[in-house]
């Protein structure tokens, strides 16, 4: 009996030093992975800020090659862009017009145009254009303009190219201009020549106006104005006379007599200006016109179908 | 009866230690699988950001090329957008 006891009794005393063995290395275990984990989260930790930190960049620099795509997209298409923000452009100059017409807008508006070009000279009028920082209208013939009347050797149709290139409205003044040759003879007569000059201007310049100037105004077409008339609305044209000139049409005494023409010629809110290319004397004085129209609170806008000064 | 009392809290001890224990392998298990996983993501975003650094060259010169070739282009374009918002900010 005695000696059963004392086995059992150390059996339990391995058995109890067993557990507290057990129990000694499932703490220490305990503390060191512990510890071990806690080295770990701050690893991780810090990984994941330079995974947030990469992930921005990588980001910013995807950002980046979008926005050059975006610019690379829109420089493809600038000739389609600035087609489109043009007639954005003339929608809103209609309907700036339309405020100045209702009296609800104090600003004013002139539309320079040039009639009977391009010559040599209109060089020198698109300079001082560009100095000025304004666009204009020019109506164009077509016939003999291979030689400029005012420097033989140069081919004027060079010149028209380099109208539309400034951005300045290109619009029909018939092929031939031939007020005294039978332009009027007919209705026929005077469209066939809007469409010869129309077809020049597209060969030229790949553009396609529907505005035009009747040479010598729409009195001078008399009895076929309806008639003409009709026909151009039915080829989508409107036409344009002028409100205000500095007289160069005619014969002119100097830069004074020009001056004074135009300057007594401006009295509207919406004003279409003629001046000729081929004047000399209007051309010396353009830059003076340009300051007094700025100066007048004058808008200088390039003309467009849209215009409420079409006659549609 | 002291004795058993002593063992049996040493036995709950041990348990309660082992479960510890399990729960702290589980969570260092976890830990390591986020930290390969970071390593991993930052490994490929690294690659990524090559690729796109390599893109981003190309886009650039790409760029500036139309740039360059279309100088007048663009001044005009500009021009047209500079009269198009005078015009807007008298018709508000």
């Amino acid at each position: 009996m005695g000696k059963e006891k004392r086995r059992n009794k150390k059996l339990y005393k391995i058995v109890f030093i067993l557990i507290i063995s057990l129990l000694t290395i499932s703490i220490i275990g305990n503390v060191l992975i512990f510890v071990k984990t806690q080295e770990i989260e701050h690893q991780v930790m810090k990984l994941n800020r330079n995974y947030k930190k990469e992930n921005n960049d990588l980001k910013n620099i995807q950002q980046e090659v979008k926005k050059y795509e975006e610019e690379i997209n829109d420089l493809n298409n600038i000739d389609e862009n600035t087609k489109k923000i043009k007639e954005e452009l003339f929608d809103n100059i209609k309907t700036l017009e339309d405020k100045i017409l209702a009296g609800q807008s104090d600003k004013k508006i002139v539309y320079i145009t040039f009639d009977d070009g391009p010559y040599y000279s209109t060089y020198k009028v698109l300079n001082i254009l560009k100095e000025n920082n304004v666009w204009a209208t020019f109506f164009i013939i077509g016939q003999s303009k291979s030689a400029c009347y005012d420097n033989k050797s140069h081919n004027c149709y060079e010149v028209i190219n380099e109208i539309a290139k400034n951005g300045h409205t290109i619009a029909n003044h018939t092929y031939s201009h031939a007020i005294f040759q039978g332009l009027y003879s007919s209705k026929n007569n005077f469209i066939e020549q809007v469409k010869k000059q129309e077809d020049l201007i597209k060969s030229y310049t790949g553009l396609t106006t529907n505005i035009i100037r009747f040479p010598g105004g729409i009195s001078t077409a008399g009895r076929l104005k309806s008639s003409i008339t009709e026909e151009l609305r039915n080829m989508n044209y409107g036409w344009i006379d002028w409100t205000a000139s500095d007289g160069d049409g005619g014969s002119l005494t100097g830069k004074d007599q020009a001056w004074s023409n135009f300057k007594n010629s401006i009295n509207s809110n919406i004003e279409v200006l003629l001046l000729h290319d081929y004047s000399n004397i209007s051309i010396s004085i353009l830059p003076d016109i340009i300051k007094y129209l700025k100066d007048n609170n004058y808008l200088i806008l390039p003309l467009s179908y849209k215009s409420n000064m079409v006659n549609k | 009866m002291k004795k058993k009392i002593i063992f049996y809290i040493m036995i709950f001890l041990f348990v309660c230690s082992s479960i510890g224990l399990t729960f702290n392998i589980l969570n260092l298990t976890s830990k390591l699988n986020s930290q390969k996983k970071y390593e991993n993501n930052i490994t490929n975003n690294k690659k990524s950001k090559e690729v796109e650094n390599k893109k981003l060259e190309e886009v650039k010169s790409e760029y500036e090329i139309l740039k360059n070739n279309n100088t007048n282009k663009i001044e005009d374009y500009q021009a047209w957008e500079k009269k198009n918002e005078e015009i807007k900010s008298y018709i508000k």
